[in-house]
């Protein structure tokens, strides 16, 4: 079911966790909800959930105003990050629980759950007490749960945080190819950037409150709308410069940029350097660290900008070492110098 | 982390005082079964148990007390629970509310009887606005709630410290389970009540179940409601033994440390099926919860 967030704003115990939250999720999406933590995810799935007030604003779900809803007749179902499962039912009967609340008797509903829970491959762990499992299968109880409750809107507030990578690498699978068969509209909310990107249709990036950009994974990280969403993301560098008569011209780069004149930062990320062939940016290498798989090598411009690039090693170069490289600018970024403009 | 020489000082209250009151037992007991040796008795004997256990008044006794105990402490768990459930359910489970509620717990039971002697008895209170009103013509038509058989009087001074008592013991766990599981459930598709009824207060049982064993276990021990609000006959158990106790006839000591007997086993036999039940409980609901 499509949700449709105007305008919200939350306050809780006075301070102001959202302000004008605006956003859209299509029917069946899946959304990434990311941001660094306390900067309100978990709020959000709240109040679209209709566990915390708003202050102000509007959720639509299917059209729908449900604003004014109770919880319970939101249909907007969260999987919590501590889970939250009953530990006086078995497993079965915590999946059960929503389809016992719609009144679906007794052997329907246990039926249901097993073939759930088997769906969230915990076959026969149906009469398991819930302490007895562990962390992971918690988690797909969880998930069986949510999922057994039909939701039109279905929330996942850091549903892999506390588990090992394995494991979590499992369940990205799993939420996935369940979100596939059940085409439920859903909505991630992690701070695992790679997360975010690799499992959802759109990223919603949260800072402070604030929505800063909603966009496709490829969008949101290849053209971030601010400074603030490109240092969000990190492995970044900015190169200070000035734009006049259609080239930017900094220290270590000229280049065109049809911007209006003034100072500007360049955003320059490791995938638009092509350390192996030569061009105009000279970048000196002044650390390098192994990290098994590659290995993290940080550049420093003529400026003294820094920029981490991982290389496969071993490295042809010393510590030390000066090149020219080249910079794919068909995708440069500027970013006005907001200091230069206030001033 | 604390020296062992600090931890050994600390504890040294409670040991002093848990020796004390094992020792208080250990005299009752050995009392109850004839020794007592500075009376000229040191026979052991479960005599004047069976004697007891045949005593009409002392059967009448313990069924008053064991109803007063299990009026008091049901009534007390159902309308304790039921406040806390209102508070945590309109969001009241820290600040003021707490303080109103600790007020009744620390305010002594014998003052608790007199202000329901003043209120309730029919030349209390009541009785008097009833009479100015001209609702009554004379004092002996107002209700006799006190004094009673039933040792309503007592109940009801009971519960007047009890209620807050089981409202404020069980609040914190119960606050927090609606917080958290029962948010779950509301958000599962479950009601208030339904998430209510089928997650919090279950889970909150063992501080509810906590707090009616203790009530009880006090009621059923307690002198000073039922000796100042309850009726000349059947007396209280409690009431019973104290008499008893004071008896001029010192060689019947035993029976009054076998009634004091039979409220210990008693009280330690309600902890235990308590602590054996809670077990039961928090390993069906998988884990502590209380």
């Amino acid at each position: 079911m499509e949700l449709r967030i105007n305008d919200l704003s939350v306050s809780l115990g006075g301070a102001p966790i959202l302000r004008h939250v605006s956003l859209a999720v299509e029917d069946g999406a899946f959304l990434a909800l990311l941001g660094p933590s306390g900067g309100g995810k978990s709020t959000l799935l709240k109040a679209v959930a209709g566990l915390v007030p708003l202050t102000g604003g509007q959720v639509l779900l299917g059209g729908r105003d449900v604003t004014a809803l109770p919880t319970h007749r939101r249909g907007a179902v969260i999987v919590f990050q501590d889970l939250r499962l009953f530990p006086h039912m078995t497993a079965a009967e915590n999946v059960a629980f929503p389809l016992k609340m719609r009144g679906v008797d007794r052997r329907q509903r246990l039926e249901r759950a097993e073939a759930l829970l088997e769906r969230v491959q915990l076959p026969g762990c149906g009469r398991r007490r819930i302490d007895t499992l562990s962390g992971g299968q918690q988690q797909r109880v969880a998930l069986a749960r949510a999922l057994a409750a039909e939701p039109a809107l279905l929330l996942l507030d850091e549903p892999f945080s506390s588990l090992d990578e394995d494991l979590r690498e499992d369940m990205r699978e799993l939420v996935l190819s369940l979100h596939r068969e059940f085409a439920a509209t859903t909505i991630l909310v992690t701070h695992d950037q790679r997360e975010a990107l690799a499992m959802s249709d759109q990223v919603a990036l949260l800072l402070e409150g604030e929505l800063i950009q909603q966009d496709t994974p490829e969008a949101v990280y290849g053209r971030p709308v601010s400074r603030r969403a490109a240092d969000y993301f990190g492995g970044r560098a900015y190169l200070a410069g000035r734009v006049e008569e259609g080239t930017f011209t900094s220290p270590c780069l000229t280049c065109p940029a049809e911007l209006p004149p003034g100072r500007y930062h360049m955003l320059l990320r490791p995938a638009a350097v092509d350390l192996a062939r030569p061009g105009p940016l000279a970048l000196r290498l002044t650390e390098c660290r192994f990290r098994g798989a590659d290995t993290l090598t940080r550049w420093v411009t003529a400026d003294g900008t820094a920029l981490d690039i991982p290389l496969r090693s071993p490295l042809p170069w010393p510590v030390g070492h000066t090149l020219r490289c080249w910079v794919d600018l068909s995708n440069a970024i500027f970013y006005p110098d907001e200091e230069a403009k206030h001033g | 982390m604390r020296k062992p020489r600090t931890v050994f000082f600390l504890l040294l209250p409670l040991a002093a005082v848990t020796l004390l009151v094992l020792a208080a037992c250990a005299c009752v007991l050995a009392q109850s079964l004839g020794w007592v040796p500075a009376f000229g008795l040191e026979e052991i004997t479960f005599s004047y148990y069976l004697d007891i256990l045949r005593d009409e008044d002392f059967l009448r006794s313990l069924a008053v007390s064991l109803g007063v105990a299990a009026g008091s402490a049901l009534l007390a768990a159902v309308l304790g629970t039921a406040v806390c459930a209102a508070l945590t359910v309109r969001g009241r489970s820290g600040g003021a509310i707490t303080y109103v509620l600790r007020l009744p717990i620390l305010v002594p039971h014998a003052v608790v009887a007199l202000f329901t002697i003043l209120i309730f008895s029919q030349t209390g209170l009541l009785a008097r606005l009833a009479c100015a009103l001209g609702l009554i013509s004379d004092f002996t038509q107002f209700p006799q709630l006190l004094y009673t058989p039933g040792y309503e009087g007592a109940v009801a001074a009971y519960l007047w410290k009890e209620v807050p008592f089981v409202a404020y013991f069980t609040l914190a766990l119960m606050s927090g389970v609606s917080g958290t599981l029962g948010e779950a459930a509301e958000d599962l598709g479950a009601s208030p009540l339904r998430s209510f009824f089928s997650v919090t207060l279950p889970l909150s049982l063992p501080a509810v179940c906590r707090a009616t064993l203790i009530i009880f276990i006090f009621a059923f021990g307690g002198y000073e409601l039922p000796m100042l609000l309850g009726a000349t006959l059947p007396k209280a158990l409690p009431v019973e033994a104290y008499l008893a106790y004071m008896s001029p006839e010192l060689r019947d000591r035993p029976y009054a440390m076998a009634m004091y007997g039979v409220i210990l086993v008693l009280s330690v036999a309600m902890a235990g099926l308590y602590a054996l039940l809670t077990r039961r409980l928090l390993r069906r609901m998988g884990g502590n919860h209380g």
